[in-house]
């Protein structure tokens, strides 16, 4: 579902964000990406869909060769992928309805399918009662639930998350991580990045470790 | 192609960020109307100085005068012929009878000049207006020689300088074009430069939104149309108003009375007819859309 061939990532002449990484991903799979701040991770990310392009090497995310779309493949490649961020990115004028509908609207689903869809999507991540409300009112956990069900509405292929529970305290971030698990449960390939070593151990998931760009351990 | 469910989404959002930001958009229509205005203004000058001069070249016909000895019979037929020649648009007759009776209204309360006159005294004429595309120089001179190879024809020209006013004529108009021309596209780009500025304020305050879009997989397209919307928007109203506020200000000018008073056949200044008013306003309305074009493509290949 993912994978990277001898990746190098440089930025200007000498920045090696990545170094000759190469990895691979099955479906259905669930591992995490960690090291400390600077190893890389958030470039591996923005990788993975398409907000970089590798210097070196072959980037594959479910059957794109992403480093060689142009502009105008790169959004069918990201309505296969969902993604998550430390910081939300909801729209703050938004609902949490109209925010998680976002994705279904951009694809010109009919109404009533977006209504069907939002409503499963968001009982499952428990916030159904908070439908009509705006992010700005809501818990860091709250929002981060209403981003993942934004990112998870249109049953994507691949989930990535970027330092998702950076915001949240230990227990918040045990519930987000369930969430991740249903979602995983349900088919879709989940890769989380984050600096905090104790996730993966908790969850038993698989953790490949970056140090300067390089994978120091993948086990 | 465009998924029709998307348009009630592309209309929500132009409006939305109109009804937002009220104040950069009446800033905008505003600056719109004021350069659209100086074209809509130019634009009914140069059509009225063209229509004049146009009826200034109509009056540099050619004046043919007839042997006496022809008859008003022959005469009316050979202007029938004469008509029917593609460098001529009309021909007038004026049999002796007739020049004697207009010098008689001409001269008024003075007509008793005449007395002792015999009706006969002038010449009958024939008085030929070119054809629009002939009216120059060389044109009018090969009709003298094809007049002159008709028997019972003396060709005298009305004025000396027919064809050198003529030229001149040409030559103003020809200025008038070009003048327009320049004033048009300095008052277009204008346009476009406010309305990209506008839709660029909007973008930026959009950012995070657009930014959204992407990772959720909105194309080009669909990030771009509601600014499409937008600057059409911008540009039709203003282009609307522009308009209205020459059409009001003509009609509010003296000059209209002055301008009919100096010519013999009552011209008054004239607005632009409704199918360049239409024009004008799709126009602008696809201006503000190349505008918006302009904005978007550099703030998305900016923000990639
Ligand atoms: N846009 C960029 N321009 C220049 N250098 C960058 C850019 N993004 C990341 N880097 C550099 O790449 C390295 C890896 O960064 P990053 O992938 O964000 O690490 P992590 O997410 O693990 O903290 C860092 O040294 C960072 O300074
Ligand atoms: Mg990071």
């Amino acid at each position: 579902m993912i994978k990277l061939f001898h990746v190098t990532k440089r930025y200007g002449r000498d920045n090696r964000a990545l170094d000759d990484v190469s990895l691979r991903l099955h479906k259905g799979e669930f591992a995490f990406v960690t090291g400390h701040s600077g190893a890389g991770k958030s470039t591996l990310m923005r990788l993975l869909f398409a907000a970089e392009k590798p210097t070196e090497g072959e980037v594959l995310v479910a059957g794109h060769n992403v480093g060689r779309l142009d502009r105008t493949s790169i959004p069918i490649l990201r309505r296969n992928i969902g993604v998550v961020f430390q910081d939300f990115k909801l729209l703050q004028q938004r609902t949490v309805f109209e925010n998680v509908a976002f994705t279904l609207e951009v694809l010109g689903r009919p109404r009533h399918e977006i209504r069907d869809r939002v409503r499963t999507i968001l009982r499952q991540v428990g916030l159904a009662h908070k439908s009509k409300s705006l992010p700005l009112r809501m818990s860091g956990g709250e929002q981060q639930r209403v981003a993942i069900a934004r990112a998870l509405v249109n049953e994507p292929m691949v989930l990535l998350a970027d330092e998702p529970t950076g915001n949240l305290d230990t227990q918040l971030s045990l519930e987000i991580m369930a969430l991740l698990e249903a979602a995983n449960a349900r088919g879709t390939t989940i890769l989380v990045a984050t600096h905090d070593l104790s996730l993966p151990e908790t969850l038993g998931k698989r953790v490949i470790t970056l140090e300067h760009g390089r994978i120091k351990s993948d086990k | 192609m465009i998924n029709p469910r998307h348009i009630r989404y592309f209309i929500r959002q132009a409006i939305n960020s109109v009804v937002r930001s009220p104040l950069v958009q009446l800033v905008a229509i505003s600056t719109t109307t004021v350069s659209l205005t100086v074209m809509c203004v130019t634009l009914v000058l140069a059509s009225n100085l063209d229509n004049l001069a146009d009826r200034w070249s109509r009056g540099l016909g050619i004046i043919c005068f007839i042997a006496d000895d022809v008859p008003n019979k022959r005469l009316s037929d050979l202007a029938d012929d004469i008509s029917d020649w593609a460098e001529v648009e009309t021909t007038t007759v004026y049999t002796k009878e007739r020049a004697f009776e207009d010098l008689n209204s001409v001269l008024g309360d003075d007509r008793r000049l005449l007395v002792g006159l015999e009706k006969n005294v002038l010449p009958a004429s024939l008085e030929i207006v070119l054809a629009q595309s002939f009216r120059t120089p060389t044109a009018r001179q090969s009709l003298v020689l094809r007049l002159k190879q008709l028997s019972d024809i003396e060709i005298v020209e009305k004025v000396d300088f027919g064809s050198d006013m003529m030229s001149k004529m040409n030559r103003l108009r020809e200025y008038l074009k070009l003048g327009g021309l320049a004033i048009a596209l300095l008052v277009l780009s204008a346009v476009v430069f406010i309305i990209t500025n506008t839709v660029r304020l909007t973008l930026y305050a959009r950012k995070d939104e657009i930014e959204v879009m992407r990772l959720v997989g909105a194309n080009g397209r669909f990030i771009r149309i509601p600014f499409y919307l937008e600057g059409a928007f911008q540009g039709a109203v203003g282009a609307s108003v522009a308009l209205l506020i020459t059409r009001l200000g003509l009609s509010a000018l003296p000059m209209a009375e002055f301008v009919s008073d100096i010519q013999s056949q009552p011209p008054k200044l004239q607005f632009i007819d409704s199918g360049t008013v239409f024009l004008v306003v799709v126009g602008a309305a696809l201006i503000g859309i190349l505008a918006s074009h302009l904005a978007t493509s550099r703030f998305l290949r900016e923000n990639d």
